[in-house]
C-alpha cells in the first residue's frame, strides 16, 4: 500500500483500482474501529461541512485551508452523493485518514448510508466507474465505522446534523452501537439528520422525515449539561458558507460551493487555533476548466 | 414526403443545442422552444426524447395515460425535479379546473402557446371537459412531429373530434391539424403576425371564453416580443384567463447561476421578469383587467394537503434548501380579461400559512 503515491494519484482525480480500494477500506476500518463515537480532537484543527463529491472544490478547500498534514482537518460528513466525483473525493479523504490518522478526522453524515447513496448518486457512480457495486460495498462498510461526533478540546461539539431528544449527555452518544447502517429513527439517526431552527420551542418535527428540529433552549441546555461552548454542524446549505445561530452557540459550516452547479452559493471552513480562536474562511467554486465542465448528462436540471 | 429541413443553426443568443437540452424535457415533453432551430437533427432528437413526465408518471407523482405515446423511455431524475414537476402540474391543473368551474357548463376554448408534446387536451377530453376548441401553437418542426404522432396513434386520434381529413388546410406533414376540437398550427411566437395567422387558420373564436396557457414559453422571448404577444392576445379575446408558469428573480446568487446554466445549455432566459410583481404588472400592462402572481413555494403550500403528503412519501427527499431556492425562482402568473364578469371567481388559490 503506497499511500503517498495513491494520494498523488487521487489528487489528480484518478480513482484507485478496485483491489486497492479493498485494501484501503480494510485498513481504514482497523483505524476507525479504535475511534470513539465521540472522537476527541485537539486544536488546532480546521472543520469542514458537506463536500458531496465536488472534488475540484475540495481541492480549492485545501488551497484555502492548507494541505493535510500541515493542517489538521475534521470533515463533518456528506463526502459523497450529488456531485460527479464522490468516488475520488471519498477515497482521497480516506487515504489521507489512513496515512495521517491523527491529523485527518472524518465523522459520518446522513449520506454515508447505503440507502441514501442508492438514491443520490454514489452507488450509480461506483457502478459506472468500476462496472460493479464492489467499491460501493467496501466504502459503505467503512461508513459503518465512522465516528458519530467529535469533541475539540472538550469544548466544541461537532456533529453532522444536530441534537436528539434521546441524548442529553455525551456519554449517551458514547453508549450507542454505531457499527450499523444509519437507522430510520432514534439517537444515531437524529445526530445525522436534525436541524437547528430559530423560533422552535423545544423540539419540532423535521420536514426531512428523519431527525428533529431543535431550538435555542435545547441548544443552551445541551451546552450547559456537557460543558461545551459551541455546537458545530453541517448538513444545511447556507448561501454565505456559514451561519451562526442561537447567540453564537451553534454554527453551520457548508463546504460545497455552487452546490450541484446550481445554487450559486459560496462555501466556508472554520479554523480553530490552539486557543480555539475561530476564523472562517470563505471560498468559491473551482473554475469551470479546473473541475472539468460537466458533461451533457450532468448539466443541472431545471423545469423547462 | 421528405421534409426539406435546414442544417442545424442555433439562435445567435444560444450557445449549443444538444441532445441533453432536449432531454431537459418539459413536463409534457415540451422543448424550450428557443433552442429549436428546426434542423433534421433536432427533429430526430425530439422524436427520441426521454421524458421527465414519464418519470413522474412512472413513480406515481401524477397520472398521464397519454404521454407514453409521445415518449418511449422515462429518464430517472432527482427527487427535487420530480417534486417540482408535480408542483407545477398539480398547480396548473387546479387552476384549469377552477376555470372550467367558473364557466360551467361551458363550452370553453384553450390556446396553448409553445405546447410541445403536452397531453392536456387528451386528458381534459377524456375527463369530459367541455372543450369546444383546443389550439396549440409551436415551432413548425414540433408541430410536424406531434401531428405525425397523433395521426398514427389510435388512442389519440379517437379523441381529436370531428373529421379533420376534410378540413381545408389540414396537413399533418406540414404540422397543421385542423377541423376537429383539437387543432395544431405552426407559428414562431416571436412574430405576432405569425401568431395571428396561425390562430386564424386554427379557427380561434374571439368570443368564446378562453384559457391561454404559457408554460416556460414567454421567458425565452425578448421582453418586447412577449409584451407584443400578450397585447395581441388581449386585443383578440374578450373573456379570457392567461396562465404563465416560468422563472423569475434573475438577480440573486441562485438566479444568476440559473441564467448562466440555461444560457450554456442553449436556452437563455431572454425575457425573465424580475419578480412575481413584475409578472403581474406586465400582464396588466398588456391589457388584462386583473392579474396576480405567486412563487411556486407558495403555490405548493396551497395544494391539497393529502395529495401533497402522498407524493412526499414517494421518494427519499434530502434537498430541502435547494427545493426552497428553486421553487422561489419559479412562479405562476394569472391575468384575466372579463368584460362580461364571468370569471369573477377565478384567481390563484390563497396559500396556507405553512
Amino acid at each position: 500500500m503506497d499511500l503517498d503515491a495513491w494520494i498523488v494519484q487521487l489528487k489528480r482525480c484518478e480513482p484507485l483500482k478496485e483491489a486497492q480500494v479493498k485494501l484501503l477500506c480494510e485498513r481504514a476500518i482497523e483505524i476507525l474501529v479504535e475511534e470513539g463515537n465521540v472522537q476527541h480532537i485537539e486544536a488546532p484543527v480546521t472543520i469542514c461541512g458537506d463536500i458531496h463529491g465536488q472534488f475540484y472544490d475540495l481541492m480549492e478547500l485545501f488551497k484555502v485551508g492548507g494541505d493535510c498534514p500541515k493542517t489538521n482537518y475534521l470533515f463533518m460528513g456528506d463526502f459523497v452523493d450529488r456531485g460527479f466525483h464522490s468516488v475520488e473525493t471519498f477515497l482521497l479523504l480516506l487515504t489521507l485518514k489512513v496515512r495521517y490518522p491523527d491529523r485527518m478526522f472524518l465523522i459520518r453524515g446522513n449520506h454515508e448510508s447505503r440507502q441514501i447513496t442508492q438514491v443520490y448518486g454514489f452507488y450509480d457512480e461506483c457502478l459506472r466507474k468500476y462496472g460493479s457495486a464492489n467499491v460501493w460495498r467496501y466504502c459503505t462498510d467503512v461508513f459503518d465505522y465512522l465516528s458519530l461526533a467529535a469533541l475539540i478540546d472538550n469544548s466544541v461539539f461537532c456533529v453532522h446534523g444536530g441534537l436528539s431528544p434521546g441524548i442529553a449527555s455525551l456519554d449517551q452518544i458514547r453508549g450507542i452501537d454505531r457499527k450499523q447502517e444509519v437507522p430510520h429513527e432514534g439517537p444515531m439517526c437524529d445526530l445525522l439528520w436534525s436541524d437547528p431552527e430559530e423560533g422552535v420551542d423545544g423540539w419540532g418535527l423535521s420536514p426531512r422525515g428523519a431527525g428533529f428540529l431543535f431550538g435555542p433552549e435545547i441548544t443552551t441546555q445541551f451546552c450547559q449539561t456537557n460543558n461545551v461552548d459551541l455546537i458545530a454542524r453541517a448538513h444545511q446549505l447556507v448561501m454565505e458558507g456559514y451561519k451562526t445561530m442561537f447567540d453564537s452557540k451553534l454554527v453551520t459550516v457548508w463546504s460545497a460551493p455552487n452546490y450541484c452547479f446550481r445554487c450559486g452559493n459560496v462555501a466556508a471552513i472554520l479554523s480553530f487555533d490552539e486557543a480555539l480562536e475561530q476564523e472562517f474562511r470563505v471560498f468559491e467554486a473551482a473554475e469551470g476548466e479546473a473541475r472539468g465542465v460537466p458533461g451533457k448528462q450532468a448539466a443541472p436540471d431545471y423545469f423547462l | 414526403m421528405s421534409l426539406d429541413l435546414p442544417t442545424h443553426r442555433p439562435r445567435p443568443s444560444g450557445v449549443a443545442n444538444t441532445n441533453d437540452d432536449a432531454q431537459a424535457s418539459k413536463l409534457y415533453v415540451k422543448i424550450p422552444w428557443s433552442i429549436w432551430c428546426g434542423c433534421r437533427s433536432c427533429v430526430r432528437d425530439y422524436a427520441n426524447l426521454p421524458s421527465q413526465c414519464r418519470s413522474c408518471v412512472q413513480l406515481g407523482y401524477f397520472q398521464d395515460e397519454f404521454v407514453h405515446h409521445f415518449v418511449k423511455a422515462p429518464v430517472r431524475r432527482a427527487p427535487l425535479i420530480n417534486r417540482g414537476y408535480y408542483a407545477r402540474q398539480a398547480s396548473l391543473r387546479q387552476l384549469v379546473t377552477r376555470f372550467l368551474a367558473c364557466l360551467h357548463p361551458g363550452p370553453v376554448q384553450v390556446v396553448s402557446l409553445g405546447a410541445g408534446f403536452d397531453t392536456l387536451y387528451w386528458q381534459l377530453v377524456q375527463e369530459g371537459a367541455p372543450i369546444s376548441r383546443y389550439i396549440e401553437l409551436d415551432m413548425p418542426q414540433v408541430c410536424m412531429e406531434k401531428a405525425g404522432v397523433v395521426a398514427r396513434t389510435p388512442a389519440l386520434l379517437r379523441l381529436v373530434g370531428g373529421s379533420p381529413a376534410d378540413a381545408p388546410g389540414h396537413d399533418p406533414a406540414a404540422g397543421r391539424w385542423l377541423g376537429g376540437a383539437y387543432r395544431l398550427a405552426p407559428a414562431d411566437l416571436r412574430s405576432v403576425g405569425q401568431v395571428v395567422s396561425a390562430l386564424g387558420l386554427a379557427g380561434l373564436d374571439p368570443g368564446a371564453p378562453t384559457l391561454v396557457l404559457a408554460e416556460c414559453v414567454l421567458v425565452y422571448l425578448e421582453r418586447e416580443e412577449s409584451d407584443a404577444l400578450l397585447r395581441q392576445l388581449s386585443a383578440m379575446l374578450s373573456t379570457a384567463a392567461m396562465l404563465v408558469y416560468e422563472q423569475v428573480r434573475p438577480d440573486d446568487a441562485f438566479g444568476k447561476q440559473m441564467l448562466l446554466n440555461l444560457s450554456l445549455r442553449g436556452c437563455p432566459l431572454l425575457g425573465i421578469c424580475w419578480d412575481v410583481d413584475e409578472q403581474a404588472a406586465r400582464l396588466r400592462q398588456a391589457g388584462r383587467e386583473r392579474a396576480e402572481a405567486a412563487p411556486m413555494d407558495a403555490m405548493y403550500r396551497g395544494l391539497e394537503p393529502r395529495d401533497r403528503r402522498r407524493i412526499e412519501t414517494l421518494e427519499i427527499f434530502d434537498e430541502f434548501e435547494e427545493w426552497d431556492l428553486i421553487q422561489a425562482h419559479y412562479c405562476i402568473a394569472m391575468g384575466v380579461q372579463d368584460k362580461a364578469g364571468r370569471l369573477q371567481e377565478f384567481g390563484l388559490p390563497r396559500p396556507g400559512k405553512t
